[in-house]
């Protein structure tokens, strides 16, 4: 099924978890900064950006890491593996024109920029991006699809 | 590309991930990009070759 993004973002709901689904507006760099090195990824207009949270939870912080990402570009951070704070990270970002949901592989520890990981309700989806449209593919019986707006207001006093 | 949290955790194996050395030929930027259309990081821009 496809779907518009021109006016906002889809969240793909199960009963425990949820991914949010977006598309870049504009070329850019994506830099994932590891400890040793940094890779700089060209996004372009259309890419799929998806923010997955396996455990589910709050939907804001997922929109706060898909607006750093799509609005501001703020490099990936990468942490070493095992490092004792990965336990602290319930959401997972994937870029790419087309992206795959899947529960086999170890959150975090993959490369490949067509999966993200997701829970095992929301797996086997695939996403691909077409202008502001996404189509989705393989999408489990049990989920809802919403569609999402935010917008960020500022005040200073 | 899958990344965790704010700031990430991601494991890149070396073996696994081989970011090819572009320079930029708007900026004179050096990066190694990953994916099929490289953009330099500097100044955004597509015309890169490889270093």
């Amino acid at each position: 099924m496809r779907y518009s993004l021109r006016d906002g973002l889809l969240l793909i709901q199960g009963d425990h978890s949820f991914l949010l689904v977006g598309t870049a507006t504009e070329k850019f760099s994506l830099c994932i900064e590891t400890s040793q090195d940094e890779f700089c990824q060209g996004v372009m207009p259309g890419d799929i950006i998806a923010v997955s949270a396996p455990e589910g939870g709050p939907v804001e912080p997922a929109l706060m890491l898909m607006e750093l990402v799509r609005t501001y570009h703020v490099p990936l951070l990468v942490l070493p593996k095992d490092h004792p704070g990965s336990r602290r990270m319930s959401r997972v970002v994937s870029v790419a024109p087309e992206i795959h949901t899947s529960c086999s592989i170890r959150r975090g520890t993959h490369p490949e920029q067509h999966l993200i990981c997701s829970s095992d309700e929301l797996a086997g989806m695939v996403l691909k991006g077409d202008g502001s449209n996404v189509e989705i593919l393989h999408l489990p019986q049990n989920a809802a699809v919403r569609r999402i707006q935010m917008s960020i207001h500022t005040r200073f006093s | 590309m899958c990344t965790v949290g704010g700031p990430v955790d991601i494991d890149l194996p070396p073996d696994r991930v081989k970011g090819k050395d572009y320079r930029c030929n708007e900026c004179g930027e050096k990066f190694k990009g990953v994916g099929k259309r490289p953009v330099c990081p500097s100044c955004q821009s597509e015309d890169v070759s490889a270093a």
